[in-house]
């Protein structure tokens, strides 16, 4: 019975990962016109309700009002990140109208899933028909979503992280509050001035804390300018091998595990929120975190919050740079092409600069348009955030190259989660970090190589 | 020692250990009264300082939670007593009839308990999508309406009657229906009371599935409702999340204490006589 079972749930594996998607494509050039009006936009996010979830729907009235008997958007969010990918995974298999959306805003690692899955129109694809500018959006976030000088997706909600620290501490432990630390070893040397200890030996603060997220070890490799895969970071083609064992990425694990060992770093697990409520509470006075939790922290501390870049693991600050995150929007090709042009009419919508700037100043989302931030309510907002400045700076100084475009693989969120098995092993002294890493990028490998596989055959 | 030391004693253990058994449940509600200041705070508060309420009203904004409780009460009611129904008429006539195969047809039933829930959710996503039928009721209700669980649990249970009485009431001329109706329920109330509560506990908790097959916020159940309350990018506060997990627990543990007697005899009347 048991084997049957199993047989059929390799069955269905088998089915689930061979069947492509065989939607009928519409070329976004073609002047069908649709049967009625106003056209129906269907647009999945991953927004939990709360600021962001807001100002998307603020958008979102604001364009079906100016298009009322035109177009109309609606939008609905479908869980988590991880949660909206599984389901359009499941749409795509379905294949049947109606179930996908004709916009849907996907995670930056569900980007090389998206484009093998064939679903998708290119925006490029408007870009070039309409003759679209983009000469006033941001380089360094369009570099993480083209590949080959194409722009496959349009950057909508872009964050990047930066080292967060409480100003009070700093001084209390005589280092400057204007001055945080730029590199790994000055972290170090600012954490063990500002570990504190009770008269009976208790750690009642710890100078450095960060969730284990394989996302800040991307970040340390491209601010290192290495690349995270290989091929390119997967840009010259599909990338076949993880690079996260490389001796940098090595040392970096080696730094984490000694500031953990060495009692100056809290390890609070890979929960992201674990590691906000710490810092929150005052439980350490650094923290890597994303700046979409810049709001978070500010509404919620007691203690005076300072921002700087993101660390880097070299003295070298002339090389390398964040990489741009958060999702974009993709249209999808199974829908008639009067819908594809109006879901292309509501992306250009989100980019305009005073949506940009309206986007931005309720969300803390980088704004994509560069003239955005020229926006008198714009300005306004970064006088009342001056710590966001640090994020504009940051994205301002990152050298476009393919490591700071970021690793492109089928199973990023896997991989993600591979190297965060790796340095969470390494923390915990399971493992030494060469092989606690080395032994994640061998995990990581069969599922790489199967989904190579996968997308060759078809 | 005297009965009363003994039995003040026995009591302060179990306050005791209800207390650490209730204790995230105490917490949940102090922490959904505090501000987001005070529940971050280290070492942590356990009681508000002053309690306020305005969690539970930027829930009630952010999310049409009647709506989604409506949504959760009407899958979880149907799907109760689909399953009610469905696993009552297959344990009987696995129970009482003798037909041909039976046994094996048994274990067919039973086997569907091996194939974990996970390896059908495409194919029956992909039924749902074929027929349209992707947001509606019937896509969250229809693939639970038949256990195989709920039959082995019934069957075992009837198989507890002497069967004396099923042959005596057919000799009087009691026909099946009737003799399920009015001799075999009213005698099984526990065992359906508390595959009952099992049903609508276990529909009540899904997650995934809904997820999968809704849509709109108006469609989605409470479940995926409160798990759009987590923002985890944003740092939310966790008073807001803790505020629409009270609110979802309210109807759970109203009829847990409805019908724990229930269920507890349930539990406990095969185990003796089986």
């Amino acid at each position: 019975m048991r084997r049957l079972a199993l047989a059929v749930a390799a069955a269905l594996f088998a089915a689930a990962c061979g069947g492509g998607a065989t939607v009928q494509q519409a070329s976004p050039l073609d002047n069908a016109t649709p049967p009625s009006k106003p056209v129906e936009v269907t647009f999945w996010h991953g927004f939990a309700a709360g600021a962001n979830q807001d100002a998307t729907n603020a958008l979102v009235q604001k364009f079906n009002d100016a298009h009322k008997g035109d177009i109309h958007v609606t939008a609905t969010y479908q869980g988590t990140y991880d949660d909206t990918l599984a389901k359009l995974k499941a749409a795509i298999q379905a294949n049947q109208p109606g179930t996908l959306p004709s916009l849907s805003q996907i995670y930056d690692i569900g980007t090389r899933f998206m484009i093998d899955s064939k679903a998708i129109q290119p925006m490029q694809a408007f870009i070039d028909h309409d003759k679209f500018s983009t000469a006033d959006l941001e380089p360094n976030i369009l570099g993480y979503y083209s590949i080959g000088g194409k722009l496959y997706s349009m950057p909508w909600n872009i964050s990047t992280p930066l080292l967060y620290y409480n100003k009070d501490a700093f001084r209390e432990a005589g280092l400057d509050p204007e001055k945080p630390p730029q590199t790994l070893d000055q972290i170090r040397a600012a954490a063990e001035k500002l570990t504190k200890k009770d008269g009976s030996g208790n750690i009642t603060q710890y100078g450095f804390g960060a969730a284990i997220y394989g996302w800040f070890l991307e970040q340390l490799t491209a601010k290192a300018d290495l690349q995270f895969c290989n091929n390119g970071n997967g840009r010259d083609k599909n990338a076949s091998k993880v690079l996260f064992n490389q001796p940098e990425d090595v040392k970096i694990v080696d730094w984490w595990t000694r500031m953990v060992g060495d009692g100056v770093a809290l390890n609070t697990g890979r929960n992201t929120t674990d590691a906000q409520n710490a810092f929150k509470a005052g439980r350490f006075a650094m923290n890597l975190e994303s700046t979409g939790a810049l709001r978070g922290y500010q509404s919620s501390v007691k203690f005076q919050l300072g921002a700087g870049f993101f660390p880097r693991s070299t003295a070298n600050a002339g090389v390398g740079g964040a990489i741009p995150g958060g999702a974009s929007l993709w249209i999808m090709n199974g829908k008639p092409s009067y819908e594809q042009k109006a879901a292309w009419e509501f992306v250009k919508f989100l980019e305009q600069p005073d949506n940009m700037a309206y986007w931005h100043t309720h969300t803390g989302y980088f704004p994509v348009d560069k003239k955005a931030l020229n926006d008198p309510a714009d300005q306004a907002w970064v006088q009342q955030y001056p710590l966001f400045r640090a994020a504009i700076d940051q994205l301002h100084a990152t050298k476009l190259d393919k490591a700071t475009q970021g690793c492109l693989l089928g199973v990023m969120p896997q991989t993600r989660q591979a190297a965060e098995v790796g340095i969470e092993n390494a923390i915990l002294k399971k493992a030494s970090p060469q092989k606690a890493m080395d032994d994640a990028a061998a995990a990581i490998q069969p599922q790489i190589d199967q989904y190579n596989q996968a997308v060759a055959a078809k | 020692m005297s009965r009363s030391i003994r039995r003040g004693l026995s009591y302060l253990v179990l306050a005791a250990v209800t207390f650490v058994l209730l204790f995230p449940l105490l917490y949940a509600i102090s922490g959904s009264l505090m501000s987001a200041q005070e529940l971050s705070r280290y070492p942590p508060a356990l009681i508000p300082s002053s309690p306020r309420l305005s969690s539970f009203a930027d829930v009630l904004k952010a999310i049409p939670l009647a709506r989604q409780y409506l949504n959760s009460a009407v899958v979880s009611i149907v799907v109760m007593l689909g399953q009610l129904v469905t696993a009552t008429s297959a344990a009987y006539a696995f129970g009482f009839l003798r037909f041909p195969l039976r046994n094996l047809a048994f274990a067919v039933f039973l086997a569907t308990m091996m194939i974990p829930w996970e390896a059908v959710i495409i194919p029956n996503y992909l039924f749902m999508a074929g027929n349209g039928l992707l947001n509606t009721y019937p896509a969250l209700i229809l693939p639970f309406l038949a256990t195989g669980f709920g039959t082995f649990l019934l069957r075992q249970f009837f198989l507890t009657f002497p069967r004396d009485l099923f042959e005596a009431a057919l000799v009087d001329g009691c026909g099946h229906l009737r003799f399920l109706w009015t001799i075999l329920v009213p005698l099984s109330r526990p065992a359906l009371a508390s595959l009952g509560i099992y049903a609508f506990l276990q529909t009540w908790n899904q997650y995934f599935w809904p997820l999968l097959v809704t849509k709109t916020s108006t469609m989605q159940t409470l479940q995926i409702g409160i798990s759009s309350l987590r923002d985890t990018e944003a740092a939310t506060a966790p008073n807001f999340i803790l505020a629409g997990v009270v609110l979802a627990l309210i109807p759970a543990l109203f009829l847990i204490y409805v019908g724990q007697r229930h269920i507890v005899r349930g539990l406990t009347s095969g185990a003796l006589r089986g």
